[in-house]
């Protein structure tokens, strides 16, 4: 795994010598971005990325308000106004801008301006591109999730486990689907998954008042960890009260996002901080519009090291301390 | 009476010559390592604990960092792996741990020794109490403690030598020690490098011990032993009454006055009959005739009596010991020998690929074209000889040979290193032959097979110590270097031979069959015998192809794809040539004694090819070196063997064309089973790789050995006649 | 025996316990110097990738090379802690040096075959020599695998040179003085090595010298079987001399008589 990330690293650091050097540049690159909800620090990441490389571009931001019927009147500015790059955010704002790869429209996508995507989850799972080797189009960019093998060898290094326990929405896909790779890497790897979805109310939603006892319950079965994936419900929205449940029983909290993390009550966990992200699509960028290279011809990609997150303030509370090996390369907050 | 004494004495020499050599050399290796040990130290361990020093601050920080985020010393998570990651590659550092602010061992790599719990008490409280002993290096404090000061009191600690460095773990806020770090400087690993090149020493031990016997043998011979024996000789004639024969050798004084004593009394009897023939021929013509009639009857009795010679044309007793040949075999076979393991891996490194024929093909190549050569050049050689003489025969071959291996050495691709090589043969069957003739030559019927002793010793000696050092040489200087070494101990050997070699003694007795039959004929007629044709066939071309096909070829490119290094496979090599010299000895003698040889070729082929086919079992250097040794015992058995089931089988034959004839065939077909070892091999490797074809080659033995055996057992038992009395053996050829 | 004879054997001997000791020597010394670098270059590997780890996990947060604040003090700590260590530098892709501590001894900016290394340089590593500095260098990679810089440890290879050399001179040294001293020490050897020639030697020389001087007969009490032997032979070759001398002596006698007559 590591191996081929390595490879890939070096097959784009060998394009990059191709191509340098680099183009003399006359004027500021012109960047149209079509956002979900604002500025976050993904944008904030892109920016430093050329201002550190010394490159001048010049940024159209454009909000869907979190929906995609907002996006044509976009499309339609950019295809009058013709940018150097279009720079989408989300799944939504990606699919909307250029198509699924088998249904792709030149009248209501853009197919002839390059466009990079970032924050996209699963790039191949919403058909935005069909590998990510290549999208075999006008498309490529960046993905957030840390891949699910990383995040278990992430678990071990802090303590070796035979039992972890799972909290999921069953109405959220991904989460589902998560879950279903999580228990066939426990049959590969040899542990066990205590799976509880968060049972649904009259309505068919998640019912949020459950969640303490599902911990409860979880916790008498003496799991090491409780893992939190990327599940809009539990980690996103409850993930104060599931963490702050968890720690309560001695339960320690392993989370693939950023926000149990720093917003909840999370131990550790392996994640891929948006302003990263951001830098990396930037990088994605650059070989397009400074180097010249066609988007067809750049792969799809994750960061290749992740930020290994450990709070040392719940740390203390769980007297569950990190080994000095993950000391070394692990970010430590309080 | 006589003869058992001189023979006592000259070997009771022989044997203080080797055991002069031997306890010089141990000596010298003794007194080296003895330096290089101290050297070693002195040299070695500063850096270690330079090392060392820095292992333990960037440790210290570590522990350091984990404690400033508020984890309790106690509950430091993951230390020892931690520790085992540091060290992962640091075979001179022993343990890494951390002790209390008691002086306990908390943690530790977990390869550390328990012995070092007092070792580390001592250093931790010296440190702690801030004794006299701490040395500050920088804003560091540390403590050494050396095992050897503790090893009285704690017997675990008597055979590690450990340096403990230690340095106290702070806390961040208030500053105080609540611990301390340990990091071991092993000192024996210093003693392991030195251990690891034992092998090698060694090899170079045994090596010039060979080399220091040779060259102390030869000195000695022309020096003392052979005037001496010359002494012996005349002393023993003229106490017979025989004065027909006079020293002609230098010697050194006590010697020289014994030989000028011994020949003045030759001298005085050659005079006294001179002047009786001076009388004689100074009488009248019509006197003499009747004098010489009435003397006669006496003049012939005292002449054949006293063995006088009217002529003065006495008999000049020289040394022609055959220790030269014993030398110059061992120099010429050294050089060529020193490039046996890896020689096919070279030509993998020289030749760039052919398309259509395969890499383990090329590798083979130029084995083959060697031994080819030598098999073609050698029934040419008696020519050559006999044209030059033996001494610039054997000159001419050892230039050829020289010029053969410096290009081997330097050599572009495939096309010159054939050539090369077949210059490089060219020469090794002149100076082989030479150094036959020479021999033959220089030994009466009776002498000869301590002659052939001779030939073959220095043959042997080169057998086990050129592969070796060899090996370890080329794994320093490379292959180039290697091979202008031999070619300057082959062009060694040819001024040698120019200078030492005696004037050729006269014509080699090569014919000794009665009519000269063209070889085609004796040929057909011979592989008409099943007997003769099953031996050469089904025994001798299997053993020879055996010994270039899997020694030669194989065993190199097998055991560097098992990843062992040229001194290894030098070694391994090696073990050949050892089982060959202590078992072959034994093995003539039982098998003359019990006229086993038909089993024992039989059973020489089915041990060399078992235990090729049971190394498929077993992947590793070790089956290679099993292999090999095995391979030395069964050729020991089976080599001398054939030849005695050779000349017996094929007496009748022998009777018709005489010995020659037969052995010309035979000597032929059996080099070209050499030529086809490597060949051969090489289509098995190139089907199946290195590991399978060792087998194939076993089982292609091991049947052919059962088709030997079937047809001695169908055909009728005739009793071989003893390997004592086989002509010249030709074992190191190949 | 002659000098002459004794001075082969004595070059013979040093001839080849010298290349023996000097052969052991070469194969100390090549060990040596392997053990010495596996030992140096690890401890500057140390050194080395404890700062691309600390530079990393920099990198990790996002940081561009140039704009890490933790660097200075990284390499400062490692300069002062490292025995022998002359410089480090940090230089990112573009050739520039952001940090910088000690020397290290570049003519005009980063070579280009340090650039070259860290775009293409599959071990991650590389190194280098300058004058007399040894350089190993690591490459620096961002958090989505990038080749963003590299990270160059000079430190002085003169010191090993030293030591190298040192040791080279001490093992030759040491090797002639064996050599020597094995030499001297055989000398006492030769009498024993020749001694059983030499005893025969004089047996019969002595046996000839008796003989000569006319008396025949063994001494009362004659000392060895050799001497024994030896005195039987030269006593019966001496009594066949004397039977041919006076047979020809005879004939010589009488053909003279003849010569006179006739």
């Amino acid at each position: 795994m590591t191996g081929s990330i390595r490879s890939l690293a070096i097959l784009l650091a060998a394009l990059v010598v191709v191509a340098a050097p680099a183009l003399a540049q006359d004027r500021p690159y012109n960047v149209f971005m079509i956002l979900g909800r604002g500025e976050t620090e993904v944008e904030q990441g892109f920016r430093d990325y050329f201002r550190d490389k010394g490159i001048d571009i010049n940024v159209t931001v454009r909000n869907i308000e979190n929906d995609v019927r907002n996006l044509p009147p976009f499309i339609e500015e950019a295809k009058r106004i013709r940018p150097d790059l279009v720079y989408t955010w989300g799944t939504g704002a990606t699919v909307g801008t250029v198509g699924t790869y088998d249904d792709v429209d030149p009248a209501r996508h853009i197919t002839d301006i390059p466009v990079v995507f970032t924050l996209v989850t699963s790039p191949t799972g919403s058909k935005v591109v069909p590998s990510f080797e290549s999208s075999g189009r006008n498309v490529t960019g960046a993905s957030h999730v840390v891949p699910l093998g990383s995040q278990i060898n992430a678990m071990r290094a802090y303590r070796q486990f035979k039992r972890i326990a799972v909290i999921y929405n069953p109405i959220e896909k991904n989460s589902v689907m998560q879950v279903e790779e999580l228990r066939q890497l426990g049959v590969d790897q040899g542990f066990e998954v205590i799976e509880r979805p968060v049972p649904l109310d009259a309505a068919g939603a998640p019912d949020a008042s459950s969640l303490p006892g599902l911990v409860d319950a979880v916790a008498k079965e003496n799991p090491s960890f409780l893992y939190m994936g990327p599940d809009t419900f539990v980690a996103g929205v409850h993930k104060d009260i599931v963490t702050a449940q968890a720690n309560h029983n001695g339960l320690a909290s392993f989370s693939a996002t950023e926000g149990p993390l720093r917003a909840g009550e999370a131990l550790f966990g392996l994640v891929t901080r948006y302003y990263n992200l951001g830098r990396l699509t930037a990088y994605k960028a650059e070989q397009i519009l400074v180097h010249g290279i066609d988007p067809k011809e750049i792969p799809v990609q994750t960061l290749t090291r992740f930020s290994y997150i450990v709070n040392i303030r719940v740390a203390n509370q769980l007297q569950l301390y990190p080994p000095m090996s993950v000391l070394r390369f692990a970010e430590v907050i309080d | 009476m006589h003869q058992r004494q001189q023979q006592d004495f000259f070997t009771s020499t022989k044997r203080r010559l080797f055991g002069f050599a031997l306890l010089a050399l141990l000596l010298a290796q003794g007194g080296m390592a003895i330096v290089a040990w101290q050297l070693f130290e002195r040299e070695l361990l500063p850096e270690m604990d330079r090392k060392a020093w820095t292992v333990a601050l960037i440790a210290q920080d570590r522990v350091a960092e984990a404690l400033a985020l508020g984890i309790p010393f106690e509950q430091l998570e993951g230390v020892p792996q931690f520790f085992d990651i540091m060290l992962a590659e640091s075979p001179d550092i022993a343990y890494l741990a951390l002790t209390d602010a008691q002086g306990a061992l908390v943690f530790s790599s977990s390869g550390a020794p328990r012995a070092i719990e007092p070792l580390l008490r001592q250093s931790a409280t010296m440190l702690l109490d801030d004794a006299a002993g701490l040395e500050r290096v920088g804003r560091h404090v540390l403590v050494r403690t050396r095992s050897e000061d503790l090893s009285a009191e704690n017997a675990d600690l008597q055979d590690a030598s450990y340096t403990d460095m230690a340095l106290p773990i702070v806390t961040r806020g208030d500053n105080a020690t609540i611990g301390a770090l340990h990091v071991g400087v092993d000192e024996a690993y210093v003693g392991r490098q030195i251990k690891d090149i034992a092998f090698d020493i060694g090899i170079v031990m045994l090596t010039s011990l060979l080399f220091a016997f040779e060259l102390l043998l030869f000195i000695a011979t022309f020096g003392f032993l052979g005037p001496m024996r010359l002494v012996e000789r005349q002393l023993t004639c003229l106490a017979k009454g025989q004065f027909g024969q006079m020293i002609s050798a230098s010697a050194p004084s006590g010697i020289r006055e014994v030989i000028d004593s011994l020949n003045s009394r030759v001298r005085k009897v050659q005079d006294a009959f001179g002047r009786v023939g001076a009388r004689i021929e100074a009488l009248p013509v019509e006197a003499r005739a009747r004098v010489v009639a009435e003397m006669a009857p006496v003049l012939e009795r005292l002449r054949l009596r006293f063995a006088l010679d009217g002529d003065g044309r006495l008999q000049e007793l020289r040394v022609t010991d055959l220790v030269d040949v014993r030398l110059l075999t061992f120099l010429f076979m050294f050089a060529e020998f020193l490039s046996r393991p890896f020689f096919p891996i070279y030509v993998k490194s020289v030749v760039s690929p052919i398309p259509g024929i395969s890499e383990a093909m090329l590798m083979g190549l130029p084995i083959t074209a060697f031994m080819l050569v030598y098999a073609v050049v050698t029934p040419f050689t008696g020519r050559i000889i006999g044209r030059l003489g033996i001494r610039r025969a054997y000159a001419l071959g050892a230039l050829l040979s020289g010029a053969g291996l410096l290009g081997t050495g330097f050599a572009f691709d495939l096309y010159d290193l054939v050539l090369w090589r077949i210059l490089g043969g060219t020469g090794y069957a002149v100076m082989f032959m030479a150094c036959q003739t020479y021999v033959v030559g220089n030994t009466t019927p009776e002498n000869r097979a301590q002659g052939i002793a001779m030939f073959v010793g220095g043959l042997m000696a080169a057998e086990i110590c050129a592969p070796a050092i060899g090996g370890i040489l080329a794994d320093r200087i490379g292959f180039t270097w290697v091979f202008v070494l031999g070619a300057a101990v082959a062009v060694i050997s040819g001024v040698m031979a120019l200078r030492q070699m005696s004037q050729d003694p006269g014509p080699a007795p090569r014919q000794s069959g009665s009519t000269k039959a063209p070889f085609l004929v004796v040929f057909m007629s011979l592989m008409r015998n099943s007997r003769f044709a099953a031996t050469v066939v089904f025994a001798s071309v299997p053993a020879k192809l055996v010994l270039t096909g899997f020694l030669f070829y194989l065993a190199p490119i097998y055991l560097t794809e098992l990843g062992a290094s040229q001194s290894e496979i030098g070694r391994y090599l090696m073990t050949y040539g050892i089982a060959n010299v202590l078992l072959g000895p034994f093995f003539a003698r039982a098998i003359d004694k019990a006229g086993l040889h038909v089993g024992a070729v039989a059973l020489g082929g089915l041990i060399s090819g078992g235990v090729l086919v049971v190394g498929l079992s077993w992947q590793s250097p070790y089956m290679v070196l099993i292999a090999v040794a095995a391979l030395g015992v069964a050729q020991a058995m089976s080599i001398a063997a054939q030849l005695a089931l050779v000349t017996t089988v094929a007496a009748e034959e022998a009777k018709i064309h005489g010995d020659a004839a037969v052995l010309g065939v035979f000597r032929l077909i059996e080099r070209i089973g050499s030529a086809a070892g490597p060949f051969v091999v090489a289509l098995f490797v190139g089907q199946w790789g290195a590991g399978l074809a060792m087998a194939a080659t076993g089982a292609l033995i091991v049947v052919l050995s059962v088709a030997f055996s079937i047809v001695f057992l169908v055909t009728r038992r005739r009793p071989p006649m003893p390997v004592a009395m086989a002509p010249l053996s030709d074992k190191g050829a190949s | 025996m002659s000098s002459q004879l004794y001075i082969r054997i004595f070059l013979a001997v040093f001839l080849v316990t010298a290349s023996s000791v000097l052969l052991a020597g070469y194969l100390n010394y090549a060990k040596f110097e392997a053990a010495f670098s596996s030992v140096e270059a690890s401890r500057y590997e140390f050194v080395t990738s404890d700062i691309v780890t600390s530079l990393e996990s920099e990198l990790d947060l996002g940081i561009a090379v140039s704009r890490m604040d933790s660097a200075e003090r990284v390499l400062q700590q490692a300069m002062s802690r490292t025995a022998g260590m002359s410089g480090i530098l940090v230089f990112d892709t573009a050739g520039a040096i952001p940090f910088r501590v000690g020397s290290v001894p570049l003519e005009d900016g980063v070579p280009a075959a340090w650039l070259d290394a860290v775009q293409a340089s599959e071990s991650g590593s590389f190194e280098a020599s300058l004058e007399d500095t040894t350089v190993v260098g690591r490459i620096l990679l961002n958090n989505f695998g990038q080749r963003v810089g590299g990270v160059a440890v000079a430190y002085s290879s003169l010191e090993r040179q030293i030591v190298i050399i040192r040791m080279v001179m001490s093992l030759f040294i040491g090797a002639m003085l064996i050599s020597v001293a094995v030499v001297l020490i055989s000398s006492f050897g030769l009498r024993w090595l020749t001694g059983g020639v030499t005893g025969r030697v004089q047996a019969i020389s002595q046996a000839l010298g008796r003989s000569t001087s006319s008396t025949a007969a063994a001494p009362p009490g004659a000392t060895s079987d050799q001497d024994g032997e030896s005195q039987t032979r030269v006593a019966s070759a001496d009594s066949e001399m004397a039977e041919v001398l006076r047979e020809l002596e005879d004939l010589e006698r009488a053909l003279a008589g003849r010569a006179g007559r006739g």
